[in-house]
């Protein structure tokens, strides 16, 4: 199977028959999803197959970008003085979902590359210090630490990956 | 349960306050745990979705030392950018 990723665009795909088993995040893409990206909060990549006769064309998957923040006030002096002023910049994955009947094909992977892929581009140009995402259970929080992510918060479901990591990855030949 | 150790005091109009009271009289509770049960998940959901996220003492010294020196990405990472970027090769040899 062939994936490409395209922005979400409602008239040309599918997005009433993903089901990826979570409730929270069939409906952010059936409902609100679109509303998100015209207001500029967040804009949604969907995998699909780059030649299909579906019209619209089925989801095998999704993510969400968003820009985003980290206030760091407490710190301490000798660590402040070594970076800008806060607060600092970070990319956000807020969602990221395959479809029930395509798991384990390495969609999940392919959709995290692109989200990677982006992220690194806007970094060219926009300051960004590091990936976070928002896993929406354990199964999925392990997905992202398999691949390095580590735990912002204390026991949370918020994960982080520095950008120069993922940057140094996409170096390698 | 946490102990309440904080207040919220809410101006408004008469009218609000009246429909509020009855809304929460409705239900069989009252007026601050309605009001509270209406706020908190609606609060829960914009904070989900903000672009801010505030971290204790703590994760923040563990975050900024991350970032100060990255760690080397894993197999696991190397193998995703390895594997996509032959599959993206290969795909444009065929065109």
């Amino acid at each position: 199977m062939d994936l490409i990723t395209e922005q979400l665009n409602t008239t040309l795909h599918d997005r009433n028959s993903f089901d990826c088993g979570v409730d929270e995040l069939n409906v952010f893409l059936k409902q609100h999803a679109n509303q998100n990206q015209s207001k500029n909060m967040s804009k949604t990549y969907v995998a699909i197959v780059a030649v299909s006769s579906l019209n619209p064309k089925k989801i095998y998957g999704y993510y969400t970008l968003s820009a985003g923040h980290i206030l760091c006030d407490h710190l301490p002096e000798n660590i402040k003085s070594k970076l800008p002023k806060y607060p600092v910049p970070i990319a956000r994955i807020g969602r990221l979902a395959v479809d029930n009947e395509y798991k384990g094909q390495g969609i999940g992977g392919f959709l995290l590359h692109n989200a990677f892929s982006n992220v690194l581009s806007i970094a060219e140009k926009m300051g960004v210090y590091a990936v976070v995402v928002d896993a929406k259970n354990n199964d999925a929080k392990r997905f992202y630490q398999n691949y390095g992510f580590t735990e912002l918060q204390d026991s949370g479901l918020t994960l982080f990956l520095p950008i120069n990591t993922i940057k140094s990855a996409s170096e390698l030949k | 349960m946490t102990a309440k150790d904080a207040r919220v005091d809410i101006k408004t109009t008469k009218a609000a306050k009246a429909a509020l009271e009855q809304a929460a009289y409705a239900l069989g509770t009252t007026l601050s745990a309605f009001i509270l049960d209406c706020a908190m998940p609606k609060a829960r959901e914009v904070l989900a979705q903000s672009s801010q996220i505030l971290l204790t003492q703590k994760e923040n010294e563990r975050f900024i030392a991350a970032l100060q020196s990255a760690p080397k990405a894993n197999e696991k990472l190397k193998s995703l950018f390895k594997k996509h970027s032959i599959k993206k090769r290969s795909h444009h040899e065929k065109i």
